[in-house]
């Protein structure tokens, strides 16, 4: 069990959720589930950003909108 | 084909299947050395460190730098900063590129378009990636130029939108401003995805001559070349950028964005990307191949006779606009 802080930042306003992740998924999946394009935002876990086929581990996750979108 | 691992995440509240990857390792390394990656290329296939990211955006900035071939000998640089992290990337890449050369000079110049809520926030951090680096910036109003703010031209009621007001005196400012501080060029933050944008929008409306207008241009009179040394560089990547270099940017977007078809483009081609990586560039290197096939044309550039400024017809594009608010307004 995968248990994260998720942040997600974007023009102005922020939301934070706590999330749990049963099974193996990458940060790309992540986004997928979220229904955030991959192309729009860095995702920085711990302060550190990743690569979107990396795999989601326990830890604080920002996900910061650097490409605005419709 | 059964799904090797049932997912859920709690707090999304979606129920899914996740794949199994055995190929997928838990921590990823860099392709050029044993450093963590920052990044996944898609495009390219390759991982990339935070050392070796920057590295290769420097070099892309640089490869098109070259292609300009202004920076040979003595050169002073207007670059157009917003304040939001394209153009402030730019300057700090630029002032990585030329800093140590004491022919090179950088000028930072920003636009105050009487934008209230968004401009004087962004405006703020455009002083604030100048005053780090210690490029001497210069800021210039439409208010003060034409006697007119982006917000009074968006309350007008205009079928057009505020956008292709905004622009055209926008562009004719900084062309101004740039030739009064004799800069030899002005360089802009626009990135691959404002490219390939633009050329997709000229595209889908048929617009062949803007499409032109796109190519790097031969001296003008009275024009100051324009240059866009991160047309190569991703979107995405320039903010990864900009948060690895902690350049201070503003976030905010422009209250009137929405009503442009640019954004709608932006998205078509984000989706497109996503599912087939390489399109912003094949987007870009097809409209260079055009460009070959096309020989250079002339352009016939006349003193506007309201406002001297170079012109296409007899009255500037800028002239003409305000012409038209003005008269509306004496209705």
């Amino acid at each position: 069990m995968t248990a994260l802080m998720v942040t997600i930042l974007a023009e102005g306003f922020e939301v934070e959720r706590p999330m749990e992740l049963s099974g193996a998924l990458t940060y790309e999946g992540l986004f997928e589930v979220l229904e955030i394009n991959p192309e729009t935002v860095v995702a920085l876990r711990n302060g550190h950003p990743v690569p979107a086929d990396e795999l989601v581990e326990d830890g604080d996750l920002k996900i910061i909108r650097v490409v605005s979108s419709g | 084909m059964e799904p090797a691992v049932t997912g859920r995440i709690r707090g999304a509240g979606i129920r899914y299947y996740i794949p199994s990857d055995p190929g997928i390792g838990s921590m990823i390394f860099c392709d050029r050395c044993p450093g963590r990656a920052v990044i996944f290329q898609k495009y390219s296939g390759r991982h990339l460190c935070s050392r070796h990211f920057q590295e290769d955006v420097h070099r892309k900035a640089r490869e098109v730098l070259r292609s300009y071939r202004i920076f040979g000998g003595p050169c002073r640089i207007a670059v157009a900063v917003s304040g939001g992290k394209d153009s402030s990337s730019l300057l700090v890449i630029l002032h990585h590129l030329f800093g140590h050369r004491e022919d090179v000079e950088l000028l930072a110049v920003s636009i105050d378009e009487g934008i209230d809520g968004y401009r004087p926030k962004t405006l703020a951090a455009a002083a604030a990636v100048a005053g780090d680096l210690g490029v001497e910036h210069i800021i210039v109003s439409l208010q003060d130029e034409f006697g007119v703010t982006t917000d009074q031209l968006a309350s007008g009621g205009r079928p057009q939108g505020p956008c292709s007001f905004c622009g055209v005196l926008r562009k004719g400012l900084l062309n101004k401003t740039a030739r009064s501080l004799s800069a030899d060029a002005v360089a802009t933050g626009h990135n691959l995805d404002d490219e390939a944008q633009t050329v997709m929008l000229n595209y889908l409306k048929g617009d062949v001559d803007r499409l032109y207008r796109l190519r790097p241009k031969r001296a003008i009179a009275g024009m100051v070349p324009r240059i866009k040394p991160l047309r190569r560089v991703p979107e995405k990547e320039m903010g990864l950028y900009a948060i690895l270099r902690a350049i201070p940017f503003e976030t905010a977007a422009c209250p009137y964005i929405s009503r442009a078809m640019r954004q709608e483009v932006k998205d078509l081609l984000n989706d497109l990307e996503a599912k087939h990586p390489g399109t912003k560039y094949s987007i870009m290197r097809g409209f260079d191949k055009i460009n070959e096939l096309q020989p250079p044309r002339s352009y016939e550039v006349v003193a506007c006779t309201r406002c001297s400024e170079p012109s296409s017809d007899g009255v500037c594009a800028s002239c003409r606009l305000l012409e038209q608010v003005r008269g509306e307004e004496s209705l």
